[in-house]
């Protein structure tokens, strides 16, 4: 006997008692009458992304406030796991989430890192991780990464495109050149930036990683020669800083307009640099308005009577929702009010989501696991580089009235 | 993420302690109230790791008088909260399998009885009727109340801070609170993970770590985590929908219908206070073998779920509500493995002792802090 439970220690419910008509080849949850219906959080609590976390975790608990708490009358709970924005830390927090067979499927990571170490371990347990908050575009490439994964967010390369047809629609830009670094973030965003630039019309005759130092002066100085009307920046703080006080320190870039990417979008870059350029700076990063948007900013004041500090919060809101509409289309109830919840199932229900009205735009999810509509990004034009703090964020410049709906 | 800088009340721990007194004084018309709860999620600590078991059945007068009043909170609870709580009515069946402890329950029903709680003495063949499939050849005596029963304790905790948030209250997750300030006796003000609030009233309700929020202020609290564990079980056909809420008193083992499983958990007597809430497997395979010496079908089941959480224990099990040394903080803590479905009324209690100087819907005198200091301890029997 003692055998026997240990054996089902290890295997956990493969000691199960056969089920009535789970017939799904991923699996079934089974949630009873009065049990409630268990979701994961696999959310990166400790480490660089804790506050964004908690953010994120925020908007969830209002999207589940937002249906008394219940879906298909069960009551609603989540169990949280740590994926510590570290690779190896979100794989073992997958691997205790597909221990606990009763949690339908998983939102979460807010790093890509924790996401590229959870995806394998949830997918051999065939559960769905929907994320609020990964940008990395990779995540959704099933080459590498098994499905099902989806996201409610835009991932990182839209911005780019948004910026090229900026760039050409609104600044007129004939000519990029582009400073990018080793990142892969700051590479994809380079190659997509120069490929819808091209596409549009554009030319892009100079590109370089960003080298600190001397070889800068070199680089601008060919830089000059081209002539560009714009310089694209997919770098970070400190690099993007460093290059665009230089270039400004020469004549003949003063009038040049410069564009960054959302890891500029902080009220710590424009403070650093010495001046404003006067061809314009000009940032891509996520944006949430419109009337849902509004109402959802009301119930947060009510709540936490505060503001939220990023769009993340509006992410976290449409993925819970999604998820639970996914889930409702899923679930097969029977009169005892058991609801039989296939995984394949939610993977197809969620997947087949078309235009549903989330506060960040329209969603609907493409088979490669991608939701968002891209219509949560916008350019930030940042004039006053002396903003105070509390001006922050800067309101969206283009395109006018991005619109969440 | 902004905080005030002042705020006229501070809780801190959003459990289901932390979530009922923030909505019963936001209810009395104070919403410059502030709950801090250092977790992304409100109600993870051991509220959310709970069984979710509510009972009238207790051996000492104070504890059923709580459940008096508690438990009919959780039975109005849609209604006065708007949050539906699945109040389940399956009762609790205490199985006693030695002399001692049928003693002893014979007078903690008489003196339910005499408080109205009409609990149901059963014989040792009384209780193997009402439970064919368990093995209880050993078993003396048991007793049953119907109106003991289970509730869904994330539905609470939500439901409270939601309705106080409505009212105007605020309760903020991710905030840790790292110190208290006290001048001259006196509360001034927290240190937070996110800056200082001045306030002259903070209540600790941080459930198994309040000792560590008692220290901040300068005031030890006999309060201490002790792990305790459960586990669920894939489905069971055979156990009935009415499968009552069992405890084999004699080993603090107990069962309850999960779903269409059973949720099993045993007190292991010899678990170290602590802050570990990983579950003990060599604790969880004894655990694993008294459950099938006494329910031989679970040798079908298979594992569906397992977590620990941890117990907040004084010693003598029972809470610790009220005031303390230093003015301005009080303490809502230590429910010794029973708190959640004392947390309704606990918490409206709080915000009577808070905002009238002492509580008027029961007198919970007995339950100050004081009484550790006086040696007026309290002796409880029921606890698992
Ligand atoms: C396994 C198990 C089974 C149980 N079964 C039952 C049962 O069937 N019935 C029953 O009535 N009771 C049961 N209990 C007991 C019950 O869960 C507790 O008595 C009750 O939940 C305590 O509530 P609380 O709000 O005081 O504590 P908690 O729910 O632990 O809340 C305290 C909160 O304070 C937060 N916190 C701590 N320190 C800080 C800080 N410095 N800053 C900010 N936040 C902080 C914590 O994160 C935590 O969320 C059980 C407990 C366990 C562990």
């Amino acid at each position: 006997m003692r055998r026997f439970l240990i054996l089902c220690l290890l295997a956990l419910s493969t000691c199960a008692a056969p089920e009535m008509s789970c017939t799904d080849p991923l699996g079934c949850v089974f949630v009873r009458a009065n049990q409630p219906l268990l979701l994961g959080a696999l959310l990166d609590v400790s480490g660089p992304a804790a506050a964004l976390s908690n953010e994120v975790a925020q908007g969830m608990t209002l999207a589940l406030a937002q249906r008394d708490n219940r879906l298909l009358e069960h009551p609603l709970r989540v169990q949280l796991f740590d994926a510590r924005c570290e690779r190896a830390a979100g794989e073992a927090a997958a691997r205790e989430i597909a221990r606990t067979e009763q949690i339908v499927a998983v939102l979460g990571t807010v790093c890509g890192e924790s996401a590229s170490g959870a995806l394998l371990p949830l997918a051999e347990a065939g559960m769905l991780l929907l994320s609020p908050a990964n940008s990395a575009p990779q995540l959704t490439n099933t080459a590498v990464f098994p499905p099902p994964y989806f996201r409610a967010i835009p991932h990182s390369l839209r911005q780019a495109e948004l910026m090229a047809r900026f760039a050409t629609e609104m600044l007129q830009a004939e000519t990029a050149v582009i400073f990018y670094n080793e990142t892969p973030y700051s590479e994809g965003l380079r190659q997509t930036f120069a490929s819808t630039f091209t596409q549009l019309g554009g030319s892009v005759p100079f590109q370089t990683r960003f080298s600190p130092g001397s070889s800068l002066d070199v680089m601008l100085q060919v830089v000059i020669l081209n002539e560009p009307d714009v310089i694209y920046l997919p770098l970070y703080e400190i690099e993007a800083t460093t290059l665009i006080n230089t270039a400004l320190s020469l004549p003949r870039l003063q009038e040049i307009a410069f564009l960054g990417t959302d890891s500029l979008l902080l009220p710590s870059f424009t403070a650093g640099l010495g001046a404003a350029p006067e061809g314009g700076l000009y940032v891509s990063g996520y944006a949430v308005s419109g009337q849902g948007y509004s109402q959802f900013l009301a119930a947060w004041q009510q709540a936490y009577a505060t503001a939220p500090e990023t769009p993340y919060a509006a992410f976290a809101y449409d993925a819970t929702d999604l998820l639970l509409n996914a889930i409702a289309a899923a679930a097969q109830r029977d009169s005892s009010g058991t609801l039989l919840i296939g995984r394949a199932a939610l993977r197809q229900a969620l997947a087949e989501t078309r235009d549903w009205p989330g506060l960040s735009g329209s969603l609907t999810c493409a088979p490669s696991g991608e939701c968002a509509s891209g219509s949560a990004l916008a350019v930030f034009r940042l004039t006053d580089i002396d903003q105070p703090a509390s001006a922050w964020p800067p309101l969206p410049y283009w395109p006018q009235g991005v619109d969440g709906g | 993420m902004e905080l005030p800088q002042t705020a006229e009340i501070i809780i801190i721990g959003g459990g289901v302690m932390g979530a009922s007194t923030l909505y019963h004084l936001a209810a009395r018309g104070h919403t410059n109230v502030l709950l801090l709860e250092q977790e992304p999620f409100f109600g993870t600590g051991a509220t959310g790791r709970c069984a979710g078991g509510v009972r009238y059945q207790f051996g000492t007068e104070i504890n059923i008088r709580l459940s008096q009043a508690s438990l009919p909170m959780l039975e109005r609870f849609a209604e006065e909260i708007g949050q539906e709580v699945d109040y389940r009515k399956i009762g609790y069946l205490f199985v006693l399998t030695n002399e001692a402890d049928v003693a002893t329950f014979r007078r903690n029903v008489a003196l339910q009885h005499r408080l109205g709680v009409a609990t149901v003495w059963l014989s040792g063949d009384e209780v193997r009727d009402r439970l064919p499939l368990m093995r209880l050849e050993g078993a003396l005596a048991g007793t049953f109340y119907g109106e003991d029963g289970l509730v869904d304790p994330n539905s609470v905790v939500m439901g409270y801070i939601q309705a106080a948030q409505r009212l105007g209250a605020r309760a903020v997750t991710g905030v840790a609170v790292t110190g208290i300030g006290v001048a001259n006796g006196r509360i001034t003000h927290i240190t937070t993970s996110h800056g200082q609030i001045a306030t002259p009233i903070v209540i600790n309700t941080a459930g198994p770590w309040a000792a560590q929020v008692g220290a901040m202020a300068g005031v030890s609290l006999p309060i201490v985590p002790l792990r305790r564990q459960m586990f669920t079980t894939t489905p069971l056909p055979q156990i009935p929908p009415d499968f009552p809420f069992v405890i084999d008193f004699g080993q603090s083992l107990y069962f309850h219908r999960e779903g269409a499983g059973l949720l099993i958990g045993m007190s292991n007597p010899h678990e170290q206070p602590g802050f570990d809430q990983r579950v003990d497997e060599a604790w969880e395979l004894v655990n694993l073998e008294a459950a099938v010496a006494r329910l031989p079908l679970l040798e079908q089941a298979g594992l569906a779920a397992r977590w620990a959480g941890l117990y907040e224990v004084t010693p003598d099990a029972h809470p610790i509500l009220g005031p303390t040394a230093v003015s301005g903080f009080y303490v809502c803590g230590g429910f010794s493995g029973h708190g959640f479905m004392h947390g309704p009324i606990a918490g409206k209690l709080m915000s009577e002792i808070v905002l009238d100087g002492q509580a008027r819907t029961l007198d919970v005198r007995s339950l100050e802090l004081r009484r550790f200091a006086e040696g007026q301890l309290i002796h409880e029997y029921n606890v698992v």
